[in-house]
Parts: C-alpha cells; structure tokens; sequence
C-alpha cells in the first residue's frame, strides 16, 4: 500500500515558493518542460465490448459525470462551475469532440492526466481533478475508462477558462505542489489484509476518491494524509462531507457493515440518509457497485482508523451550553417539529433515520445539520428505493433562534455531544 | 373547445397561444431527452419495490404537504397564502414545472431555491407519479371570502373576454371554457389560490417566469386588473368538487 507522507506545515514554504517564483516572472515556462514519468505498457483487453462495459462501470463509480457534466447539458461536455477558495474551476468537455473535447487524446495521453496530472501539451492539471486519487488505479481500469468516453456522443462545447486567483492562476507552480504532495501510485495490495479489503481500498482511494470530499485540505488544496477521511475541508454547493473514520461520535464507527451497505446502494440507512451531494453520488455512481465491489467498498470503510473531526465552526472554541430553560423550550420544539419522524427517543422511525451517533448530527461543524433542517429534502432515488420518503424544508417555517435550538438539541441529546449551534449559523446557511 | 372572444381576433390568438404553447414546450422537451440521456450512462438496474398506493404517496410526499398540504389542497392561512393548490392540476403541467424548477427556469423569492433543492434528484419516473398523484386528489376547497362584486365583475370580463385593445387573449381560450386546465400543460386557474395567482403574474412581469404570452399579459394590465382577475379565478369552483362548510 503506498503510504502518502505526512507534510502538514509545509504549506507556507509552497506559498513562499509560489510568491517568489511568481515574482522573478520566469517560472511557468521552465517548469512545464518537466520530463513525463514513464509509464507502464498497456494490456491488452480480452474482449472490447467487456472493456467499454467496464469502462461504462467504473465512470460512473467515480461519478465523473458530477463534475463534468453542467446541469441540462449533454453528459461530460463540461462546464459545471466549481468554486474553491483558489478561485472557480472549470471542468472540460470529456467527450470525442475533436475542436473542444478530448477527441485529439490518445490513450497515452488519457492515461497520462490520471495517472500523472499531465496534460497531452505537458502542463500540470490542477488537484482539483482528482489525479492524486486516480493514479492508484490500474493501466487497464484507466484504457477501460477511456474507451466508454469514446463511445459517448461527442458535443462541441468550447472549455470555459478557469477563473482562478493569483498565484494559483500560475500553472506552472503546480511543479512545486507536485514535488511536495504528489506520489505517483499505483498502490501495490497489502498482502496483510484479505482480497476484499485491497479491492475496496483500491476503489475507495482511487477510482471512487472518496477522500476528495470526506479527508481535510491544507491550505494549498493537498490531502492531508494523517488524517485520511476525517471529513472535509472543501463545500460542494455549501455541503461539508463529514468524518467517515471508525470515530464512534463523529465518524460512523457505530453503524454495522449492512448499515454501511445499505447506505451505499439504497441512499438509505437506518443510521443516516444519503443528503446533500451525497445523494447524487450514491443515485449516479455507489448504487451501481457490484455486490462483490460493495462488499469490498464496505470492508475497507470499516477499517479505516478512528479520526478526530479537525474542522469546526468558531463557535468550536467556545465551551457554551444552553440554559436549562433554553433546553425546555428546544425540546418542545423538537417535540413539535420533529419527533413525528425521529422520535422524542431521537432512534427515527423507519424509514427516517436515527439521529443518535449520526455523523451529520454530531460534526464538529453543524454545517451540513444546519442545512439538512433548512432544505428538507428527499432520500436518494436508487433502484432499491425508487420511491423515497422525503423531510420537509423547515426554511420557511422555523425562525433562526428556533432552528439553531432545535440543531443543537439534537447534539446534546441522547448519548449525542457537539458544539453548540448558535442563530447566526443559520442566519448565514439561508 | 376555444372560446372566440371577439370577431377576427380569436383565430390570431388561437395561432399565437399554439405558437406561445409549443414555444414554452421546447425546452422542457430538451431538458426532458438530456434527463433521458444522462440518466442512460448506466443501464438500470430492473426495480422490484411496488408502486405506492395513495396512502404511501401521502407518506412519502411529507416535504410538499409542508406547504402544499398533504392533498395538494394549497396554503391560503400561513405565510402569506402564496403556496399554489396542486389538487387537480393536470399531471402534465404539474411535470413540466417540476422540471423547470430543477432547470433554474422559474427563479426568485426563497421557496423556488428550495424547489429547485427538494426535486433535483427525482427520477422522471417519480417525478411522473407525483402529478399524478396531485392531479388526482379532490380534497375540500376553503370557503369564498366576501368579495366586492365590482371587482368580481370586472375580473369576470378580463378573464371571459380578455382586453382586445391591449390584445390580452381571454384566459379561457387557452385554460379551458371552464378554467379547468388541459392535458398537456396548460395549468387550471378556477379555485387556484388569489394571492399565489397575483404573485406569478408579477413573477412573469419580471422575469421570474418565462412565458412571452404571460409577461405580455402581465405588462398589459393594471396593478387593479392583475388584482381582479386572481380573485375572480379564485372565486371559481369546478364542477363536482366538494366545498367547505363556511
């Protein structure tokens, strides 16, 4: 298993490094010339409708779809705005188009961008693809891949350029970043663990990179490696992905493997829905596992060491608790508002879920709470759960002060303990 | 059938709603094949769980009954009353507009961001049989408020007879001679809650709908007018649908 190695604290040295070099003005010229690592030859497919099949699985286990593909448009012709604290990315066309897709691409040069972040022209792509996930997986899983993109229509959509904030907008610096957080895979199996767990972490850290959302940042957008899958640093559309660690609290170290299984393919469990971006997720890419694949996904989920949450709102530092009378008033709302579906006990009634040990509960941050209450919403739709219950949007119906009340209620309820949840973090996430 | 509402100008505007009609349609169909093809990437997998009945629908729908109630009855006492009637819409209007929610093609006012959140994930199979759901549903109607008989009048004659001057169409030559709604897209207006139809009047006025027909319409008439005619509409009751006892 490559291990990545820890370098929390060298962000500053990369930011000087970054500062300077932008500076001297010499840079991106020189540093694109970088030599590409080689590569290992392809193997040969046994049969090519079984290789644009596998092709067709393993791009929607990695959901490429979600980033690639704008709302309304054509599948994987790019476009989706996504913003970061570096500025806004703008996913490429993927589709065989030859003026504005990847229709010029080679395989070599597919492989090339997963595996190594190299662009056929030989600048870096940014971490914002995930490529330091991708890079674990195999050459043949990489051909399968570019094979099904292939075969989807090819659609002219010129590539919006990316709006990205100095020095970030310095390509070239990427060079640096590399050097300091980038370890090529593929990741060799660990012959300590069965064949199912290296099967799931192969998925789970490379193909489906899940850590892209549910492991912290540092400030220059690398994965901080001590702390795999403590929860995320990055929002996607406001959502925070929470600590999926063995952390009984805060991570989902309670839920069984079925409650895990459940999850993955239905969007549903009794210990916690699929919401958020998560619920497209589990609705394009995870339902779709194989049972074999699932249960691998499952395995290695469940091993993953105990992390604490590393990230929390200000109102973290602060030891506050509510008033007894605060607390009187929270449970009758709670009573009033919510218990119908989970329960004055908080277990949830089938099909709502249990909010004791849930880890969107019971996050540092109340984040993705806070907005769970404010938007509602409806469970995944999967094969498995084609008609899916729905929670209404409290938004229009719950005032700041009673929201934040009943948010924080639930934390301190129940065996449950988190930070206390404060009016002004609603009033924000409306 | 079309009421022709007054001599040479009702085959016009009987071209021009077609015209306006299948011009709204266009980008629902084009979301509609998108969804199709993008939903295609991976084969489904064939689904085993039944149908809900009426009563699992009613469970399942708890997020829309919030506001909606859980008949689709509309919401006429809290928040302003500006939460539309879904009962007896026709399933096909009821689809188009989910659509457009997910498609950022109604915007505004705070519920539409919620919509657009609440139905972005539906299958269009699910999506399908919520307007039925909807269209099915007879639940009671509020009792009529008192209304000025003036303003009932004179929303009657805009709604029956249009504005020729101002070439405002007749409602009832698109929304049927009964207010009703049609099958396809066309939404019914008799009984349809007074403040919402105020409210989406001043949505396409602005922009916030998209219906060259309905801003015309809208720019077209006074604040007074606009006011007339959502409570005349509301002050309708179709045929064989039961009334709350005042």
């Amino acid at each position: 298993m490559t291990r990545f190695k820890s370098r929390r604290g060298w962000w500053w040295a990369a930011l000087v490094g970054a500062v300077a070099t932008g500076l001297a003005g010499t840079g991106a010229a020189a540093l694109a010339l970088a030599a590409p690592p080689p590569t290992p030859a392809s193997t040969p497919a046994s049969s090519q409708s079984g290789t644009l099949e596998r092709g067709r699985y393993l791009t929607a286990i990695g959901d490429c779809a979600a980033c690639h593909t704008q709302a309304g448009r054509p599948a994987f012709s790019g476009g989706r705005p996504l913003p970061t604290p570096y500025g806004v990315f703008y996913p490429p066309n993927l589709t065989p188009d030859r003026a504005t897709g990847i229709g010029n691409w080679s395989e070599q040069d597919f492989y090339r961008a997963l595996h190594d972040g190299i662009r056929p022209d030989g600048t870096y792509l940014y971490p914002a693809f995930p490529f330091p996930s991708f890079t674990h997986m195999t050459r043949a899983d990489v051909d399968a891949i570019w094979a099904y993109l292939r075969s989807v229509p090819a659609v002219a959509r010129p590539n919006t350029p990316n709006q990205l904030n100095w020095p970030y907008s310095t390509r070239g610096l990427m060079k640096i970043w590399r050097t300091l957080y980038f370890n090529p895979g593929p990741t060799q199996p660990d012959p300590k663990q069965s064949a199912a767990w290296n099967r799931g972490a192969y998925l789970v850290r490379g193909v489906a990179h899940c850590g892209a959302c549910h492991s912290p940042r540092n400030r220059l957008g690398a994965l901080i490696a001590s702390n795999e899958f403590a929860g995320g640093t990055i929002t996607i559309d406001g959502w925070r992905a929470p600590n999926i660690s063995q952390n009984p609290q805060r991570g989902i170290g309670n839920w069984a493997a079925a409650d895990v299984r459940d999850f993955l393919h239905t969007g549903h469990s009794q210990k916690g829905d699929a919401i958020g971006p998560m619920r497209e997720v589990v609705q394009s890419g995870l339902q779709h596992l194989s049972p074999a694949d699932l249960d691998a996904v499952v395995t290695y989920v469940k091993s993953v060491p105990s992390q604490p949450d590393i990230v929390g709102d200000a109102v973290t530092r602060f030891n506050l608790i509510m008033s007894p009378e605060g607390r009187e008033h929270a449970r009758k709302l709670y009573h009033t508002e919510c218990a119908g579906c989970h329960g004055d006990d908080g277990r949830g009634k089938p099909p709502y879920p249990d909010l004791r040990g849930n880890p969107v509960v019971q996050s540092l941050d109340a984040n993705d709470l806070i907005l769970q209450i404010l938007n509602g919403g409806f469970q995944a739709t999967t094969a498995a759960n084609p008609y899916p219950h729905s929670m209404p949007p409290f938004a229009e119906r719950l005032n700041d002060d009673e929201i934040a009340r009943i948010a924080d209620y639930v934390r301190h309820s129940w065996g449950n303990n988190a930070p206390m949840v404060i009016p002004p973090q609603v009033a924000a996430r409306r | 059938m079309f009421k022709l509402t007054w001599p040479g100008a009702g085959v016009e505007w009987c071209v021009r709603g077609v015209v306006a009609v299948c011009a709204e349609l266009i980008p629902t169909v084009i979301v509609a094949a998108l969804a199709c093809g993008s939903s295609a990437a991976l084969a489904q997998t064939p689904t085993t769980a039944p149908v809900p009945d009426r009563q699992g629908m009613q469970d399942r729908l708890a997020a829309c009954a919030f506001c909606h109630g859980e008949q689709g009855e509309g919401d006429l006492d809290r928040r302003g009353g500006v939460y539309p009637r879904l009962a007896g819409q026709p399933a096909g209007y009821l689809e188009q507009q989910m659509r457009q929610f997910v498609a950022d093609q109604r915007t505004g006012i705070p519920p539409v961001a919620l919509m657009r959140n609440l139905l972005r994930d539906l299958s269009p199979d699910y999506t399908q049989k919520i307007a039925q759901f909807y269209q099915d549903e007879t639940p009671t109607y509020p009792p009529l408020r008192k209304y000025d008989p003036v303003q009932l009048q004179l929303g009657r004659s805009l709604v029956d007879d249009g504005l020729p001057a101002k070439q405002v169409p007749a409602c009832t030559s698109c929304h049927g001679a009964n207010l009703e709604g049609r099958a396809l897209t066309t939404a019914a207006l008799a009984g349809q809650n007074e403040r919402y139809l105020t409210v989406q009047l001043m949505h396409w006025l602005q922009g916030q709908r998209h219906s060259e027909l309905h801003q015309h319409i809208a720019r077209a008439l006074t604040q007074q007018q606009i006011e007339a005619v959502s409570a005349y509409l509301s002050s309708l009751r179709p045929a064989n649908t039961p009334e709350a006892s005042k």
